[in-house]
């Protein structure tokens, strides 16, 4: 029995094992999942984060669990800890672009768009963060959808709300956070 | 918090979402903001950003990408890759019932539906692949998954390949649909199922104007690849979509379907026009409304498979077809087999078009290690009508889907009228002064020169003994073509290389050559048996009939290759038992492969796909070829509707269109249909009268010197069907639009009316033109000789002298640079 399905289940029994707890071992598989899947691709590959995300909750927790609780901490934990990865990811790429490679470039192969998908990220997470201080339901709704890719339907079942709500949630969401951004562009 | 009035606005804004059309958001706005300014601002505000909102966050979608420091930082990543991956959960629908289908068994999962394995009941009992969507898909993750080009997206559709739909599911039940299965596969331990997850994608830049896109997925479990491939030509707005299926299991995976490309599009209604026919009645239009089920247009003849329909249609959306304006589709298949498009509408109006070839009896064994790449189905789009749809077509055909697109073509004389099978070197050598005289390029040489034993002197012996007949030709072929160079003009041969005659020294030597089944009489059709291309030993043989042919023979540079039966009888003494199903597919790739090496050894020899008439035209052949031969029926009247038909996908290029005394018609009405195309003749010269030589050469010199450049390169307008006119209209115009030929036919009597060019330049100006009249005549086209700018002509037309059943008119439009 992986730590994840004894954690979720002290959970589960309403012992005072804390999600704090499942964040670093999820953080840590996602990670390890994405270095395996990256070693066999080639360049120019790119990972989805649903698909991590999935994938770590079968090697981790696997089928055998059914409750739609143990899944929602799960998703939750892996949702928040696939946001750390990919903000990171985005930052370290973010400094390479704006100079700190020390990296001759050649001038014509330099891009004219100065915001790269990169920085959208880390400008969609620095509005999440206001997001979450004036909205924190609308908020969460953005990192499992934005972060973890998960479903309308998946997002509803964890939060206990219906589908209609989340996508008003979803929507609302998208057009707040896209004028924060577009302000700093 | 949010505070109640942006609350508020939220609410009207989510609300208004739901309105489809601007001016439905209005009145719903008006209702919802009455008196409130200031909420009506801040919604308004809100739906204005909304779609750019949406494109920032699909544009800005995470994901990883590979990095030194990522993978670095882990040890044991192989240990961690070499584990297989989780299985899929076991789902608790199994057994049920959705409407008259029984959920038998899963056969995959993609991001927005299920697949199952399905029993259907009643009306009959079969198995089916079934589709469930899932609820509550997001479309836009979907997107953004695949990572592709979202046009890529929308062009290709695998079982387990998450749809881009509009899910529209209510909370009352799933909606589903019921499919032909895209591929369906048993693996090498006999499991029945496939499950494709995505795996990478690239997008290769080939050169400006084509990009190669490859999508690859694998099955979880097995070691069983599947890529779906785009190539697109962004010039020509067409797609090439195919799919390659690779094989790495311990042992043969069964392949029971295997289609090229299955898109899924979405409208109000659809229109299919197919162009159906039967020999001497080729390529006519047929078009219906698509309803709900599914309608299935295919050929199960294996070989010159398009006899009775072609491998291409017209999927209009919304409305039929028209020339000049709507969403119209375009496809053909590039494969001279047996063939199946399926297209399914669903409950939610989506249609599924299932193209590839034909899965019916033509099961395949995959060895391990194998690749099994489709043939490519072409598609083209256009919102400005099917006229646009086939110049597509047309310009991409003549930069890439034929040989020597973008140059000219001989006019040849045929001797098969003069003659038939009753000829001998003296005949020829007499014909060709004739065709000198007339003004031909080329002179081809027919069915009958080959054969000793059994001699080719009807059509019921020689196929396959392709020696010269050295009763007829005693000096042989390089001596005809000698004599025909030194009168100035071409020489070219007839061949029928994948064929037999039971009467043949080949098939006394090689009966199990032939194509057949054991413990049934062989089913001759025209005297004659196909040739086992599925056996090595026959492939050789066949490319040799044609090396031995024109090696020796350096100065024949035209081939007609012909091809006068299908097959009836699937079935060869070289495949094993259980890969009897393999024969038409291996037959087509060997053709195929065959025809490219023609193409590549014999650069000079100018080669028409010929197939008795429209048995063979797709892209898959004509590749390796400059014409086709689109019927045996020449005559003129028919001709119009047939070149007609062929015109929505082959341009004039590819056309091979004789003058011939077919019908009775006029002799200058027959110079004028075959002119809009590749001119050629079949007609006995000495029986012509001197006036109709003088006519025929007249036509002649006019196409080459003056018409040919423009028809033969130039985009094709159809301004007037004969399925709905009493004449046909067309015209071509340059690709610089300074030069245009428009062709008027009269199929019945009718008052003569204006005709409407079309694709002229509205700013040029151009000298109106009738040319192609008899000798001494005068034009009694009112505007002859008068120069009219573009935008004139198009809008008011030109009336044509042409009131009487067979009249026809060619008219020049000259530009003035």
């Amino acid at each position: 029995m992986s730590d994840v399905t004894v954690i979720l289940q002290a959970i589960g029994r309403g012992e005072e094992r804390t999600l704090d707890e499942l964040l670093p071992l999820v953080y840590a598989e996602l990670r390890h999942l994405a270095a395996a899947r990256m070693a066999q691709e080639s360049a120019g590959h790119t990972l989805q984060p649903t698909a991590l995300v999935h994938e770590a909750w079968m090697r981790l927790v696997g089928d055998g669990d059914r409750t739609w609780k143990n899944r929602a901490y799960f998703f939750g934990a892996a949702a928040e800890a696939m946001r750390r990865i990919l903000i990171e990811s985005a930052r370290r790429k973010s400094r390479l672009k704006h100079g700190g490679g020390q990296e001759r470039l050649n001038i014509a192969d330099l891009e004219l768009s100065d915001t790269t998908p990169d920085d959208k990220v880390l400008l969609i997470n620095d509005a999440l963060e206001r997001l979450e201080a004036e909205h924190p339901e609308r908020a969460r709704v953005v990192v499992l959808k934005y972060f973890a890719g998960l479903t309308n339907k998946e997002v509803a079942e964890m939060l206990g709300v219906s589908e209609r709500t989340v996508d008003r949630h979803w929507v609302c969401a998208k057009e707040w956070l896209f004028r924060k951004v577009r302000t700093q562009m | 918090m949010i505070d109640a009035s942006t609350q508020r606005a939220e609410e009207v804004f989510y609300a208004a979402l739901a309105e489809k059309t601007a001016a439905e958001r209005r009145v719903f706005l008006d209702g919802a903001c009455a008196g409130d300014p200031a909420l009506r601002a801040m919604v308004e505000e809100m739906l204005d950003s909304q779609s750019e909102a949406d494109r920032f966050f699909l544009d800005s979608l995470p994901a990883l990408k590979p990095s030194a420091e990522i993978c670095q930082s882990v040890a044991g990543a192989d240990e961690l890759a070499k584990n297989p991956d989780g299985e899929i959960s076991a789902d608790e629908d199994l057994g049920k019932r959705i409407g008259p289908y029984k959920l038998l068994q899963k056969i995959g999962e993609g991001g927005c539906g299920v697949v199952y394995m399905a029993e259907q009941e009643a009306p009959v009992r079969r198995r089916v692949a079934l589709k469930v969507i899932k609820l509550g898909m997001d479309t836009k993750s979907v997107i953004a998954r695949f990572e592709a080009e979202r046009q890529a997206l929308a062009m290709m559709d695998h079982p387990n390949i998450a749809r881009v739909l509009d899910a529209g599911a209510t909370e009352a039940g799933r909606p589903y649909f019921v499919l032909e299965p895209a591929l369906q596969a048993t693996h090498a331990d006999g499991n029945v199922s496939t499950d494709l997850i995505y795996v990478r994608h690239e997008i290769r830049v080939v050169d400006t104007n084509i990009s190669l896109t490859r999508i690859e997925l694998k099955d979880p479990v097995y070691p069983f690849f599947v890529t779906l491939c785009l190539k697109a030509y962004a010039n020509e707005d067409v797609i090439e979509q195919w799919t390659e299926i690779r094989n790495q299991e311990n042992g043969a995976v069964t392949l029971e379907h295997f289609a090229s490309s299955a898109p899924l599009l979405h409208a109000k209604e659809y229109w299919l026009t197919q162009f159906r026919g039967d020999y001497r009645r080729e390529a006519t239009l047929s078009e219906e409304k698509l309803t709900p089920g599914t309608k299935i247009l295919d050929s199960k003849i294996g070989t010159r498979a398009s006899r009775y329909r072609i491998a291409s249609f017209i999927l209009s959306l919304n409305e039929p077809a028209k020339e000049d304006s709507g969403e119209v589709f375009g496809g053909s298949l590039e494969w001279p087999g047996s063939y199946q498009m399926a297209f399914d509408v669903d409950w939610n109006n989506h249609l599924r078009a299932l193209c590839g070839i034909n899965p019916f009896g033509e099961e395949y064994h995959l060895k391990p290690g194998e690749t099994f790449t489709t043939p490519a189905m072409l598609w083209t789009w256009s919102n400005e009508g099917k006229g646009q749809v086939s110049r597509n077509f047309h310009r991409w055909a003549r930069s890439y889907g034929i040989r020597d697109g973008n140059t000219s073509r001989p006019v040849l004389l045929n001797n098969w009228e003069a003659t038939e099978f009753n000829f001998d070197e003296k005949i020829i050598v007499s014909l060709f002064d004739g065709a000198k005289e007339l003004g031909a390029d080329l002179f081809l040489l027919d069915d009958g020169w080959f054969g000793n034993r059994h001699a080719r002197t009807n059509d019921a012996a020689g196929l396959g003994d392709w020696q010269v007949n050295t009763n007829r030709l005693s000096h042989g072929l390089s001596y005809l073509a000698a004599q025909a160079n030194q009168r100035g003009i071409r020489f070219g041969i007839w061949l029928e290389p994948e064929m037999v005659d039971p009467a043949s020294d080949l098939y006394e030597l090689h009966p199990e050559w032939a194509i057949g089944q054991p413990h049934r009489a062989p089913d001759l059709f025209r005297n004659q048996l196909g040739l086992d291309l599925s056996r090595p030993a026959v492939r050789d043989f066949v490319w040799r009939s044609i090396d031995d042919t024109l090696k020796p023979n350096p100065g024949i540079t035209y081939l007609k290759w012909d091809a006068n039966r299908y097959v009836t009888q699937p079935g060869s003494t070289y495949l094993p038992a259980g890969e009897q199903s393999h024969l038409l597919i291996d037959y087509n790739f060997a053709l195929l492969s065959i025809m490219s090496r023609l193409a590549k050894d014999f650069p000079q020899v100018t080669a028409m796909l010929c197939s008795g008439g429209g048995g063979r035209v797709d892209y898959g052949a004509l590749k390796y070829f400059h014409t086709f031969w689109p019927s045996d029926n020449t005559d003129p009247r028919d001709r119009v509707f047939i070149q007609w038909g062929f015109s929505h996908f082959f341009p004039a290029i590819t056309m091979s269109d004789h003058v011939t005394k077919m019908g009775n018609r006029p002799l200058k009405f027959a110079l004028d249909v075959a002119m809009s195309g590749t001119l050629g003749m079949d007609l006995d010269v000495s029986k012509l009268s001197s006036g109709e030589r003088a006519t025929v050469a007249a036509g002649i010199a006019l196409y080459k010197n003056e018409l040919r450049d423009v028809t033969l390169r130039g985009d094709l307008y159809r301004l007037e069907s004969p399925y709905d006119h009493p004449r046909a209209a067309l015209d071509f115009v340059s690709p610089d639009s300074s030069r245009a030929v428009l062709f008027v036919y009269q199929l019945q009597d009718a008052a003569n009316k204006a005709v409407k060019p079309r694709g002229l330049n509205p700013q040029m100006r151009y000298r109106v033109h009738e040319v192609n009249l008899p000798a001494g005549e005068k034009s009694k086209l009112a505007d002859d000789g008068k120069t009219i700018d573009g935008a004139t002509l198009m809008r008011d037309g030109l009336v044509p002298p042409c009131q009487k059943e067979f009249e026809s008119s060619v008219i020049e439009l000259a530009g003035e640079k």
